[in-house]
């Protein structure tokens, strides 16, 4: 899952990054309103955080901006600004969510997980296939019941090609989705980490769910 | 009819201009009243004297008859003065009340004013021309009261939103610092939380510094500061909180001296050298020079500059209104260049008897001037 973090507080950005990548998202971060604009023509996002009180160009604006652009991009409003009128405008704008800073960090993964669910048209909070299921709130693989050991990018990977079962992803589609802009890695490293799933999978007992299909990508069935 | 006219208005003006003071009024009413009960008793007094002549000469009278008559005269003529004692007493109580019946509003207005509504002022219309004056200065007070109390509303408004943003970064900081395994990391997180503690804090501290503030008592205690010592102690405090690595150059003579304010001066430097570090572009250097007047050494000025690339020109008039107005508070992120230190560092210069400038010059570099220090 990819998403964007749109916020000017550098720290708070330190904190929100670090956190969501150990959950496995791809974050990228924008530190004002005309970077966010302009990561939201090149990348497709998932999920945007979205902060009200940006330099540049202001988050409301943003926001508009993206909503014109009829992508689908899933928008959580982080912000100081806790009037009424505040969250009326953004979410009349084209926001889904609105939380207000201080906020938890659990509470706000919990929304970001909840969104995601929304994006893909999704009612539980449960992805299933055969034995193997997936809790996309605790971020955890389960095969009859027992949990994977994954780690956050075997998740992510797992939980992306659930999400779009039956369609072939490329590798840098796969990439695209799992890393970050400031990653250095190449987009082999998917490779990798479909041969680590696999085998993880095999090991409990699930062999097959991930098909290579050549020059088309990888897909579960 | 053509005399009635001019007559007519020239009663309408009378009374208006009898209407407008309190003191004419009041004269007006008095008159009024005692000419009322002059005329009756003067028409009870005609009427007793034509009915005595006309007895005692109509025919002769004996003694005890001239008696009775005088005793009756005796009687209707204390009946008289009780009657027109009467009347006068009434007709200057309902002149009175009449009178001060504006002034009873303007009472019952007042009642009606609280905390909640101070703006409500004070109807002042009808008032006599001796209260008007008072009435006016209440309503001006009242407004004042109003202004400073929505002043204080959104002063405390953006105080608590000016706080979320820190409190939001330690506690996001701390939570996301609880998960982390290495030593390194957690080590950055807990720095981080640190700085975010300190900023919080010097808001807090700018913010109290600028409520006790109070210029009268400021002007009457100045005593001499020593700038370049207090410029290198502050920024050797700012450094062991800052993360940008900004290059500060400080060209300021050793020997200088001040008149100032100690506390306040600090706290000067803290949100004007913070406001440079925080909000400048990392990699830009930050100058601090001291400019004394040409021609007058002794008045000099402190400018402070520092690279602010994302800046507009259109945006200066409004970095120091960040808590004066809704606006200020809205469209001035705390990352625009522009943030909290400015708005106090414009409060203190106006206790301090400073005068604030600032300056965007071609190359995007912001100077912050404040002029009026006098040397020592």
């Amino acid at each position: 899952m990819k998403l964007l973090l749109v916020e000017d507080s550098s720290r708070l950005a330190v904190a929100l990054t670090s956190s969501l990548r150990d959950e496995g998202y791809a974050v990228d971060h924008a530190a004002d309103g005309r970077t966010a604009l302009r990561q939201i023509e090149i990348h497709e996002y998932d999920l945007m955080i979205l902060d009200l009180m940006l330099p540049g160009v202001p988050g409301l604006d943003v926001l508009r901006t993206l909503r014109d652009s009829a992508a689908a991009t899933r928008v959580l409003v982080l912000s100081a600004r806790d009037q009424t009128e505040d969250r009326v405008a953004a979410l009349n704008l084209g926001a889904d969510d609105y939380l207000t800073k201080p906020f938890d960090l659990a509470e706000l993964k919990a929304r970001v997980a909840a969104l995601l669910r929304r994006r893909y048209d999704e009612t539980s909070h449960l992805l299933s296939h055969g034995e193997l299921t997936l809790d996309t709130n605790s971020r955890i693989a389960t095969v009859h019941g027992a949990a994977l050991q994954l780690t956050p990018k075997e998740y992510a990977l797992l939980e992306t090609l659930l999400r779009h079962r039956g369609k072939s992803l490329t590798r840098p589609a796969l990439f695209e989705r799992l890393y970050d802009g400031l990653s250095e890695a190449s987009d082999r490293v998917i490779e990798v980490i479909v041969s680590t799933l696999r085998l993880k999978l095999a090991n409990a007992g699930i062999n097959g769910l991930i098909e290579t299909r050549r020059g088309f990508g990888y897909r579960v069935p | 009819m053509g005399s009635s006219r001019p007559a007519g208005a020239l009663v309408i003006v009378f009374l208006d201009w009898a209407r407008r003071s309190l003191q004419r009024r009041l004269l007006l009413s008095v008159l009024l009243s005692v000419g009322l009960s002059l005329a009756a008793f003067q028409m009870i007094v005609d009427r007793l004297v034509d009915g005595y002549i006309a007895r005692s000469f109509a025919a002769g009278m004996d003694p005890v008859q001239r008696d009775d008559l005088l005793r009756e005269v005796d009687w209707v003529l204390l009946a008289g003065v009780v009657t027109v004692l009467g009347v006068s007493a009434l007709a200057t109580v309902l002149a009175v009340r009449r009178g001060l019946q504006p002034l009873g509003r303007v009472a019952s207005a007042a009642q009606e004013v609280s905390i909640e509504r101070p703006a409500r002022g004070l109807p002042l219309t009808g008032v006599p021309a001796e209260i008007q004056p008072l009435g006016t200065r209440f309503n001006e007070l009242l407004e004042r009261l109003a202004e400073a109390l929505e002043h204080e509303r959104r002063f405390a408004a953006s105080l608590a939103h000016e706080l979320r943003t820190p409190l939001a970064e330690i506690r996001a900081l701390g939570e996301a610092g609880l998960a982390k395994q290495d030593v390194a990391g957690l080590h950055e997180f807990l720095r981080q939380t640190t700085a975010a503690a300190v900023g919080m804090q010097g808001v807090i501290e700018s913010l109290l510094a600028v409520a006790r503030a109070d210029r009268v008592a400021v002007q009457q205690s100045l005593e001499p500061v020593a700038v370049a010592a207090a410029v290198h102690s502050r920024l050797e405090r700012l450094r062991l909180t800052d993360s940008t690595g900004a290059p500060i150059v400080a060209r300021i003579p050793k020997a200088l001296w001040v008149q100032s304010d100690p506390r306040l001066f600090d706290a000067l430097l803290v949100n004007l050298l913070a406001n440079a570090l925080q909000h400048g572009e990392t990699g830009g250097t930050v100058e601090i020079d001291w400019l004394a007047k040409e021609g007058a050494p002794a008045e000099g000025m402190l400018r402070v500059r520092n690279p602010a690339p994302r800046l507009r020109a259109e945006d200066l008039p409004r970095l120091l209104q960040r808590f004066d107005s809704d606006r200020g508070r809205e469209l001035l992120p705390a990352a625009a260049g522009a943030g909290l230190g400015l708005w106090v560092v414009g409060r203190l210069c106006a206790v301090l008897g400073l005068s604030l400038s600032l300056e965007l010059d071609d190359t995007r570099r912001l100077s912050v001037s404040l002029a009026g220090f006098r040397a020592l």
